[in-house]
């Protein structure tokens, strides 16, 4: 019965009531839209993460914290035999997708022909793996970036972030689009001091010229040397032929890369001594698996006496972890101040109605009814409103996401180099759709309960006279 | 270093070159270490010219302190900034690990090898290392090539390894005058076998007590437009304390 | 037609239904004092048409609603069916309202959502009677106003005599011990107000139920079996009428 009444009740003043279930409904559509948006953006974030630093990697034990300003010094010893006992063992074989090892060195990258260097931060990787990382795609967010277009067998060849070409001066020759010039008043550091300003010249062409390297015949790629310490503390120096320059997302990082085949990695880092590696990558097919094999992994370390330590990608890439509680703080600052518009709508409509119905009031209470079971009345009546408001904002919400979903719209999100299409996910989305619809009849509930309170605090002779 | 000796003699009598049947390619190259730098501790005021294409980009001068540490049979070099006066005061310290001093800061701070790859800090190790120490030699056989005046020198072309992972060069080719043992003409190589450094020597003078290099034009093979050219002059021996080569005694020398 | 009288009327020592004892009512309207009712006591007969009369300011409605439970009196005590009223808790007092008191307003006072037989119904839904016997129930009284036929319409709908014939049966459908109606005839027509009179009274025949009702017309009169005259909050005539 009180159902009954509720229901009705609703719809006597229909203007009213539709125009408070249409706030909770917009109010509702609009969370779930955002909620959408932000699920999309965290599956993007993390198939954009994992398809380039996979999920866990393996490093050793004190590298992480310590070790990125030599990783020279750092690297796994015997890591060919490490790589093989976490590929085959039984219980972490099936969940692996991807396991490669990676170098990370750092040195100087200099165009011989005009002169120009700058520092660079490398990865020396296997290409085909790094190919086959990028094809991971749990969330099915399609729109990955390119292939590295190196090969295996090729240990020469590597690619430079779009920032390192053009200051290095290899704009033209790898084909950039956007490829500005060297302003007229440049500055360059070859000016001489005013102290050597009166020294003569010299000439020494004569001597350099006697262990001058043969000019390289036909159309070659662009080529740049790579210098860096070893491990041992030896300078070393090696070609580099670049195949393609690949914008990384990231400016500063853009500005400095360069990506090379990992034996190239391991000849310059190491030269003579024991050609290791920084890290082995490990990409799983599924992202909840991660604490299983961090489990395993450090059982099977500690089982060896292996002084390894494992990392998620959310560590290695703050950025992930930082641009989603972005995402969160936004959604939440929308969402509360969606609630309040929602509190302040419902309670105020409910007020109006119990107002209206003083006198009904007064003669359910005659009938008997007891206090609380007017004050149920009204928040059942709150309830009713919010449920039926919220879910006709699921509805809107899935036709909008539909509508967003049909346009093929594209973006490109912050650390990324490359475009993705925006996919609002509604369905497989249960979770958040069913705790906001759930939030929002709590909310409604709580906005009756005031103007409820009122009314089963009426006194009955009282209310019986207002008429 | 006996065992080392024994594999170089051996070397040398496997390749069957002809040699200078009376010495073998390590002593050649420990004679050579002598010439360009005599075994009681010194002072040299060297001048470091940079030149880029020909034309000269920087210029320092400094006095450098040498005494061999017995332990390591290597130089351990301590180098103080006087020219120009905005570099004045500051100190190197070059040994096994480089220690570079501001009078300013009163602070050493250490450079690391990356740090050493380029720039004056990558000379160092070419200037007064003995090279017999760290390398093994082997005779290549004879061979006359122009020096840096052009002169034809005939001489002994040895190939070194590096004998310990520490050498700082992979391999050197060092080309060493028959007979008189004077150092003519050194190319350093990297791990990866790229050529880093050419050396030559020239302006054999006087010079603490022998006919020694008074100048070296070092030719960076990465950047060949770039040249060194080191300048020895008033060498003089002279004792030099142990603390001194101590990084911590740095801020007390600074004082006089 | 619904059962003869139920044996739940208790009755006091002296039979009454209804028991008064020097009661009073003060409200306050702001900073005036407004005696409503002042000493009243009374006796009220079980299973009689019992009748108060009275100008309009004069207390009937007031003394209606201490009856009734609705109001509870500043000073005395009020005993209905043997039960001292001031003794129940807030809650108790809506179950006893429940249970035992029908009223019957002078403006209807139905739920307007809810149709003449859902508003009949209401109250059996109070007392926890069981789906069957609620129909029964419901069904029954219904046919006794003579409302079977309208019983899907919602009050406004419905006549005037119409909606007071559905409070009628809403006040009895659960068998209260006593009925109040306050000025009933009010706001009906001369003609249906006879009507919606005679209609009552045939119910308290038929159902021996005591009803008390408060009218300020004096032509109702004939048909109350007792009747109290009420002037300015107190009692100054009491009598049986034919």
């Amino acid at each position: 019965m009180i159902f009954k009444i509720a229901f009705r009740s609703i719809f006597r003043n229909t203007r009213r009531s539709m125009t408070t279930m249409l706030t909770i409904a917009i109010g509702t559509a609009a969370t779930l839209v955002f909620g959408a948006y932000t699920v999309y953006v965290t599956y993007g974030l993390q198939t954009g993460t994992v398809d380039r630093v996979g999920h866990l990697t393996v490093y050793r034990n004190g590298y992480f914290d310590f070790g990125s300003g030599n990783p020279a010094i750092w690297g796994i010893p015997h890591y060919e035999a490490v790589l093989k006992l976490i590929t085959t063992d039984p219980q972490l074989k099936p969940l692996i997708a991807v396991a490669t090892p990676v170098q990370y060195l750092t040195g100087i990258a200099s165009n011989s022909d005009n002169g120009e260097s700058r520092t660079f931060i490398g990865t020396g990787f296997i290409p085909s793996d790094r190919d086959r990382m990028k094809h991971w795609d749990e969330y099915d967010v399609g729109g990955r970036g390119d292939d590295t277009g190196l090969r295996d067998d090729d240990s020469s060849r590597g690619i430079v972030g779009e920032g390192m070409a053009r200051v290095l001066g290899l704009c033209g020759q790898l084909r950039l689009g956007n490829c500005p010039k060297l302003p007229t008043g440049a500055p360059s550091d070859t000016a001489a001091a005013s102290d050597v300003a009166n020294l003569p010249k010299q000439d020494f062409s004569d001597l350099v010229s006697r262990d001058a390297p043969a000019t390289r015949k036909g159309p070659s790629l662009p080529r740049i040397d790579l210098l860096a310490a070893t491990a041992g503390g030896a300078p070393n120096v090696v070609d580099l032929e670049i195949a393609r320059a690949d914008p990384q997302g990231v400016r500063e990082l853009d500005d400095i890369y360069v990506g090379m085949h990992l034996n190239l990695a391991q000849q310059l880092v190491y030269g003579r001594g024991e050609h290791r590696a920084t890290g082995i990558i490990l990409q799983l097919h599924r992202t909840e698996d991660m604490p299983r094999v961090r489990a395993r992994l450090a059982q099977l370390f500690k089982q060896h006496g292996l002084d390894l330590e494992t990392r998620d990608f959310a560590e290695i890439t703050p950025f992930y972890t930082q641009a989603l509680n972005l995402f969160r703080s936004i959604f939440s600052f929308i969402s509360i101040i969606i609630g309040i518009v929602v509190v302040f709508t419902v309670s105020n409509a409910m007020g109006m109605s119990v107002v209206e119905r003083t006198d009904e009031i007064g003669t359910t209470r005659a009938l008997g009814v007891r206090r609380s079971g007017i004050r149920s009345q009204f928040l059942v009546e709150g309830i009713l409103l919010g449920a039926m408001g919220a879910t006709a904002g699921v509805a809107i919400a899935f036709l909008v996401s539909y509508a967003i979903n049909q346009q093929g719209i594209t973006w490109t999100p912050p650390g990324q180099a490359q475009p993705v299409p925006l996919k609002l996910y509604m369905f497989g989305a249960w979770d958040m759709i069913g705790t906001i619809w759930a939030l929002l009849i709590v909310l409604a509930a709580a906005a009756a309960l005031l103007p409820a309170n009122r009314a089963a605090r009426l006194q009955i002779v009282d209310a019986l006279r207002h008429v | 270093m006996t065992g080392l000796r024994f594999i170089a003699a051996l070397t040398v009598l496997l390749a069957a070159r002809a040699a200078c049947a009376a010495e073998t390619a390590q002593e050649i190259v420990a004679k050579a270490d002598e010439i360009r730098n005599p075994g009681k501790p010194f002072k040299s005021t060297t001048v470091l010219t940079e030149y880029r294409s020909g034309q000269p980009s920087d210029r320092n001068v400094l006095v450098v302190y040498s005494k061999i540490d017995p332990a390591t049979r290597q130089f351990r070099n301590l180098a103080r900034y006087i020219d120009p006066p905005r570099d004045a005061g500051k100190m190197v310290l070059l040994g096994a690990v480089l220690w570079f001093y501001d009078p300013a800061t009163k602070d050493s701070v250490r450079i690391s090898p990356q740090q050493r790859l380029t720039g004056q800090a990558a000379i160092g190790d070419v200037l007064t290392a003995n090279l017999a120490v760290d390398y093994t030699a082997t005779l290549m056989g004879e061979e006359t090539i122009e020096d840096a005046a052009r002169q034809q020198k005939k001489c002994w072309h040895l190939d070194m390894k590096a004998a310990s992972e520490t050498a700082t060069y992979n391999h050197i080719e060092y080309w060493v005058e028959e007979g008189t043992h004077d150092p003519v003409k050194a190319k350093f190589y990297a791990d990866s076998g790229r050529l880093l450094k050419i050396l030559y020597y020239r302006n054999f003078l006087e010079r603490l007590d022998g006919l020694r290099p008074t100048q070296a034009v070092i030719i960076d093979a990465v950047d060949s437009s770039l040249v060194t050219v080191v300048d020895f002059s008033d060498s003089k021996f002279t004792d030099i304390p142990d603390t001194w080569f101590q990084r911590d005694y740095l801020p007390h020398l600074n004082a006089q | 037609m619904p059962g003869a009288s139920n044996g739940r009327q208790n009755e006091a020592r002296d039979g009454a239904v209804v028991r008064l004892d020097h009661v009073a009512k003060t409200y306050r309207i702001g900073a005036v004092a407004v005696r409503a009712v002042r000493g009243v006591s009374l006796s009220i007969a079980p299973r009689r048409f019992t009748m108060l009369i009275g100008p309009s300011g004069s207390g009937k409605t007031t003394l209606l609603n201490l009856i009734g439970c609705i109001d509870a009196p500043t000073t005395g005590t009020v005993t209905i069916a043997g039960q001292n009223v001031a003794k129940l808790s807030d809650n108790a007092l809506s179950d006893f309202r429940a249970r035992r008191v029908g009223f019957i307003f002078q403006n209807f006072s139905l739920i307007p959502v809810l149709t003449a037989y859902e508003n009949v119904e209401y109250p059996l839904l109070l007392t926890g009677v069981s789906a069957q016997k609620r129909r029964q129930a419901t069904l029954e009284m219904l046919e006794a106003v003579g409302l079977k036929d309208q019983r899907g319409q919602r009050p406004n709908e419905l006549s005037g005599g119409q909606k007071q014939r559905v409070a009628i049966a809403r006040a009895l459908v659960k068998r209260p011990d006593i009925v109040l109606a306050d000025e009933p005839t009010a706001n009906l027509d001369s003609e249906t107000g006879a009507s919606v009179i005679a209609l009552m009274r045939r119910m308290q025949t038929e159902s021996h139920t005591t009803f008390i009702f408060a009218s300020h017309d004096p032509h109702l009169i004939s048909h109350a079996d007792d009747t109290f005259t009420i002037r300015d909050g107190e009692i100054v005539a009491s009598g049986a009428a034919a």
